[in-house]
């Protein structure tokens, strides 16, 4: 209690103001009280010119570098050096720069033991480049004294980089589960505030990973971190996938009208044009998936009107990620448009397709890329090299329990081969997740569903291939429990929707078209 | 009776109470319709209620679980009943079922409907939905509203359009209601008007068109209408504005700014129908009129006069103190003689210094002799010309219809010759035709004697005026006039003796004489000048002989010639007949030029100067002379190169006499020119020497002055 009234009494103390609003992830504010901190009082400017290198560092790594070399002078004490010294390694190993990085933490290590919890932050950072560099040991001494850093955002931040660590060493429960130690520091309540940008980041790796491995329990966990969280616009990124992951989750489990109702509060707060367009194609897939061609036509439409707008130049991971999804979507209805969007992704770069597992050297994001390229030779009419680069995604996928990319992967070679095994693969996959309504279009892949007029209803689909089948009217009746009356309706809509007005035209039409 | 049926009827009962107590919610036409279908269900229990409402309807339970669905709302959702029903609404994925949870909850939860605009601008689609939570169901009405969001989006976007074109093109856009007065106006040309918009609305359209022509319209009529604005000129275009019922709840106009066009058609008229030096009305538009006139006499069997008057002295006048005086006295005594008229009365300036006055109505020959003593006095007075005073008399003969002719042609006839035995007896004087007055005319017929002669006798010469391409400002070739050098008269210059030749077989005669000798005199400017062209006057009687094509082309082979070297030159007055045609067709099929000399003072008719095979037009000296400074000649020249550019004519300026104007004229598009800036017409030895000269390498000149 009497910490409390502390804190709110040194408000006037612009240091822990700065700190919190940088915890919080308020970075203006935290920027604003720091403005001129370099002229404060000795002790002061060390501290306050080292928490606005940090800060500027969350931005532009560069800058914060460029930033720590012009007040170099400021740091005279013990601290004040081993604090310089971290964070320039931090930034230098952030922007890639190994050497650089190794030689600041060699001399931060000479005073690890001079600061308080010096030999912790040392094991923080430590795990980090062990991270960085692929050494996937999660066993390794210096994580457990990282893990046991007092600061609960270092504590939280090292169970999440453990998590990628056992990632690296497919143990992906392992994963999932440090993950979630990493995020239940959002609920908990401390003496300290949690940095937000960690939590955030986390509660997004989170809610992807469990949803593509249709972990029930790391939903939970991700959806109760995300609640405790406090969202501010410069984490809105992290919140953004956060909620477009909940709405994929909800979609694979059976309840699209909430996936949808997800995907429209994540446009709402997209941060960029890229992921608004990305926002409509989430809706106009899980619309069709829904059979509402019309509704994903709309959304198509509007995905479209946006895309007018992008320059398509840059080779961020999230512009060929929607690309790929433009060309895909498009594909049944509009075959031409599906091509240039898929030159467009060819022009721009074919590199990572997913920037957050990418940054973690994630053999899954290599298999997101090669699941991309597939799509777009598939599109573009190549299919061997289509079937080489989805074959190669959906293996990965496979092994690492990436169900979603799996069932999507393996449907996609069931298109293009024809193959049963494909089929039996995606049916496979779809059963991971409750009543996942993949599971029927995986059953009808192959067949060709595209060539089905897109106003029939899954219901109508199935009836007009019953017509074709020879099946009667009378039997039709009583296999779909309808009247006679409301039957005969249904087969006149299938009959309008292929423009012929008999059953033999109608056979014809649906050989022509490959259906039957 | 199911229970289900009866829970529908409670819902539709609940519902309908919520129509009326929320008014904003009221569709009158639904709440009728359901009130009225209650009624009968009332009777006929197995009427399906939903059925009969226009809009789509489907009600949720309290588990938002679907229990009853109509057939628009099967419409609207593309699904059938039997998949709608028992579903959650949140597994029904469309906007407006899924997407609409989170509204049916709040709904719910306040009690208060909801209702908002459901739209699908891509597909075009627009549906109003409508929440309408009870007791423990809630029913959602979807209304398609597609049509009318269509039509006012696009009634919207096409007054943008619309906007867009009357702000830019000098018009004006205008509705006006029922009562005339404006409802809406706008547009780029009310500025120009001193309008404002705001000013108008609300007042009555009288503005800027007659009611009148508003209230035309209300019967469901267009109008195109001209209207004046002060001096602006506005041409309206108005139609009934009909609602959707095709009612007529006012009219919608468009007002264009035709004042420019209203100039250059009046300009193009005048110079058609007018003389441009008096402003009275030319020779075409006197032939309209005697026709008209003789006409109309003859049916209501009245008399007419024509009087041909003819100024006395006014050639030397000419001669002696240039053409800017004469003119000045032929605009003076065209403004005398135009106050002596009578009302009623026509008078015309056909050329030169004749007039024609044509005396509508006529007691007798008394009122002929009045009028002709208020001309004559009215010349009498001096004519001050700057610093000098003149005195020109006139010369008057009349011919009386039907007396001395019952045709134009008769009247013309005799008219001129009555006039020449007044001149003969001295001017200013009356003579009023008398039969074989013609062979009295001794002075005239002995001119026509000599006429006959003078090409024996060689009288006549051949002087040659420089043409000049006025883009280079280089001599490019003459034109070929013939000169009358008269044993006791002097030189008589063509303005003389060719209208008397023509009235004989002479001209031919001569014309062929002067062609020939161009010709030989071109075969020498084209030793110095192998491009040097030359033109040479033809007369209507030399289009009529058939082998003047022949005569043409032998003279050129004759002297080696190449035929676009050479440019027949025709009046206005000489292609004014339809038979000069195959003649001018065959020395077309030839290869030599043809142009229209003396262009805009005579006859002129866009539509036949189109059909008439020329490839030239020669812009008449007067329209030249104040170029510079008159805003009409220039407006005049403008078009006269405009249409001539239109036709694909060469087009020549005449009676350049300042280097000012040769450069304005070549301004306003004209290619060549002519006038004493370039050079009076010279003798053949004289011009030869000009020619040579100007020729000259200026190397040489350089040498030889060194």
């Amino acid at each position: 209690m009497m910490k409390e009234r502390r804190d709110v009494l040194a408000l006037d103390d612009p240091l822990r103001v700065a700190r919190a609003a940088q915890r919080s992830a308020h970075y203006d504010a935290a920027l604003g009280v720091l403005e001129g901190c370099e002229d404060w009082s000795e002790e002061l400017a060390e501290k306050a010119s080292l928490l606005k290198a940090e800060t500027l560092g969350r931005r532009d790594p560069s800058e914060a570098l460029a930033y720590l070399a012009s007040v170099d002078d400021l740091f005279v004490s013990a601290e004040g050096r081993f604090g310089r010294d971290i964070e320039c390694g931090r930034l230098q190993a952030t922007v890639r720069d190994f050497t650089s990085a190794e030689s600041y933490y060699a001399d931060a290590r000479v005073l690890a033991g001079a600061v308080p919890d010096g030999a912790h932050t040392m094991a923080y950072h430590d795990l980090r480049m062990r991270w960085l560099r692929r050494e996937c040991d999660p066993d390794a001494p210096e994580v457990a004294l990282a893990i046991a850093h007092p600061d609960p955002s270092i504590a939280s931040a090292a169970y999440a980089y453990r998590g990628w660590l056992h990632a690296g060493n497919r143990d992906y429960d392992a994963h999932i589960a440090d993950l979630v130690r990493a995020v239940s520091y959002a609920a908990r309540d401390g003496d300290e505030a949690v940095d937000v940008a960690t939590l955030a980041t986390s509660i997004h790796a989170l809610a992807q990973v469990a949803f593509e491995t249709a972990n029930a329990g790391g939903i939970a966990a991700a959806r109760m971190a995300s609640d405790a969280l406090a969202w501010t616009p410069d984490v809105r990124v992290q919140q953004f996938a956060t909620i477009r992951a909940f709405g994929w989750d909800a979609f694979m489990r059976g309840n699209p009208g909430r996936a949808q109702w997800a995907f429209k509060e994540a446009r709402s707060i997209a941060p960029s044009t890229t992921w608004r367009i990305m926002g409509h194609l989430d809706r106009a897939y899980v619309a069709r998936m829904s059979g509402n061609e019309f509704w994903a036509l709309e959304e198509l439409a509007q995905a479209d009107a946006l895309a007018f707008e992008m320059p398509w130049e840059s080779s961020y991971g999230e512009e060929r990620q929607v690309l790929v999804t433009l060309a895909v979507l498009h594909a049944p209805a509009d075959a031409a448009r599906a091509q240039r969007y898929a030159a467009l992704y060819s022009r721009i770069g074919t590199e990572s397709i997913n920037p957050a597992l990418a940054v973690h050297g994630d053999r899954r994001a290599h298999a997101l890329a090669r699941y991309a390229q597939g799509r777009i030779e598939q599109t573009l009419g190549r299919r061997e090299a289509a079937v080489v680069a989805l074959r190669e995604a959906f293996e990965i996928f496979d092994t690492a329990s990436f169900h979603f990319r799996a069932v999507l992967a393996a449907t996609a070679l069931a298109e293009l081969t024809g193959e049963d095994r494909w089929r039996d693969a995606a049916l496979a996959h779809a059963g991971s997740y409750p009543d996942c309504p993949l599971v029927a279009v995986a059953e009808h892949a192959g067949e060709r569903e595209q060539a089905m007029p897109p106003q029939l209803s899954p219901v109508q689909r199935q009836i007009a291939r019953a017509l074709w089948n020879g099946v009667d009217l009378a039997e039709l009746s009583s296999r779909f429990s309808r009247s006679l009356y409301r039957i005969q309706r249904q087969v006149d809509a299938v009959y309008a929707a292929f423009g012929v007005t008999t059953r033999t035209a109608l056979h014809d039409e649906a050989r022509t078209r490959g259906l039957a | 009776m199911s229970s289900a049926f009866l829970a529908c009827t409670a819902l539709a009962l609940s519902a309908i109470a919520a129509f009326l107590a929320s008014r904003w919610w009221i569709r009158g036409r639904a709440v009728m319709e359901a009130a009225r279908v209650i009624a009968a269900d009332a009777v006929e229990r197995r009427y399906n209620l939903l059925e009969a409402i226009r809009e789509g309807i489907y009600i949720v339970d309290a588990e938002l679980r679907v229990t009853h669905v109509n057939d628009e709302a099967e419409r609207l959702l593309r699904r059938t009943a039997d998949e709608m029903i028992g579903l959650e609404l949140d597994q029904l994925v469309d906007p407006l079922a899924s997407e609409l949870v989170p509204d049916i909850r709040a709904a719910r939860r306040s009690g208060i409907p909801i209702e908002r605009i459901h739209a699908f601008p891509a597909l075009q689609t627009w549906v109003e939905v409508r929440i309408l939570p009870a007791a423990d169901e809630t029913l959602i009405s979807l209304e398609d509203v597609s049509a009318q969001t269509i039509a006012e989006t696009q009634l919207h976007e096409n007054a943008h359009s619309l906007q867009l074109v009357a702000n830019n093109v000098d018009a004006i856009l205008w509705t006006v209601g029922r009562d005339g007065r404006f409802s809406a106006i706008s547009g780029g040309a009310l500025s120009q008007l001193k309008l404002r918009s705001e000013d108008l609305v609300g007042q009555s359209c009288s503005t800027l068109v007659a009611e009148d022509v508003v209230r035309d319209v209300f019967t469901g009529r267009h109008v195109r209408v001209e209207s004046a604005h002060g001096d602006h000129w506005l041409r309206h275009h108005v139609e009934p504005l009909a609602d959707r019922d095709n009612n007529i709840v006012g009219a919608v106009g468009v007002s264009i700014d035709i004042t420019e066009l209203k100039r250059t058609q009046r300009q193009l008229f005048d110079a058609a129908h007018r003389d441009r030096l008096t402003e009275l009305p030319n020779r075409f538009s006197l032939d309209q009129r005697l026709q008209e006139a003789v006409a109309l006499a003859g049916r209501e069997d009245k008399r007419l006069a024509l009087l041909f008057l003819d100024l006395d002295r006014f050639k030397s006048i000419n001669d002696t103190m240039g053409h800017g005086a004469g003119d000045e006295v032929l605009r003076e005594v065209g403004a005398r003689l135009q106050k002596c008229i009578r009302g009623g009365d026509f008078i015309a300036r056909p050329g030169g210094d004749e007039f024609v006055i044509l005396m509508s109505s006529i007691a007798g020959v008394k009122d002929i002799e009045i009028l002709s003593q208020r001309l004559i006095r009215a010349l009498a007075a001096p004519i001050q010309l700057d610093d000098r005073e003149v005195y020109v008399g006139v010369s008057i003969g009349a011919a009386v219809f039907p007396e001395h002719g019952t045709d134009a042609s008769a009247l013309t006839a005799h008219a001129d010759a009555a006039m020449y035995r007044a001149k003969g007896g001295g001017g200013s004087a009356l003579a009023v035709y008398e039969n074989a007055m013609h062979a009295e005319d001794a002075e005239r017929f002995a001119l026509e004697a000599d006429l006959r002669s003078a090409l024996q006798h060689g009288e006549i010469e051949v002087e040659y005026q420089p043409l000049v391409d006025l883009a280079c400002n280089q001599m490019v070739g003459c034109e070929a006039l013939a000169r009358w050098r008269h044993p006791t008269r002097g030189t008589i210059m063509p303005d003389v003796f060719i209208p008397i030749a023509e009235q004989s077989a002479t001209i031919v005669d001569i014309d062929r004489w002067v062609l020939r000798q161009a010709c030989a005199a071109a075969a020498t400017f084209r030793t110095i000048d192998p491009n040097f062209r030359i033109a040479v006057n033809l007369s209507a009687r030399d289009l009529r002989e058939p082998s003047l094509a022949l005569t043409v082309g032998t003279t050129l082979s004759e002297y080696d010639i190449p035929p676009h070297a050479l440019i027949l030159e025709i009046t206005e007055t000489a292609a004014l007949d339809d038979d000069v045609l195959p003649g001018m067709q065959r020395l077309r099929e030839l290869g030599v030029h043809i142009a229209m000399d003396d262009f805009g003072i005579g006859y002129s008719s866009l539509a036949r100067l189109k059909r008439l095979p020329i490839t030239m037009l020669k812009i008449d000296r007067t329209f030249i002379r104040d170029v510079t400074e008159d805003e009409s000649d220039r407006a005049i020249v403008t078009s006269i190169v405009n249409v001539a550019k239109a036709f694909g004519l060469r087009v020549v300026a005449e009676g350049i006499e300042t280097e000012e104007q040769a450069v304005f004229v070549a301004s306003l598009g004209c290619e060549d020119g002519q006038g004493y800036h370039y050079g009076k017409p010279q003798r053949f030895d004289v011009f030869t020497a000009a020619l040579r000269s100007s020729r000259r390498p200026k190397l040489r000149l350089v040498e030889r002055t060194a």
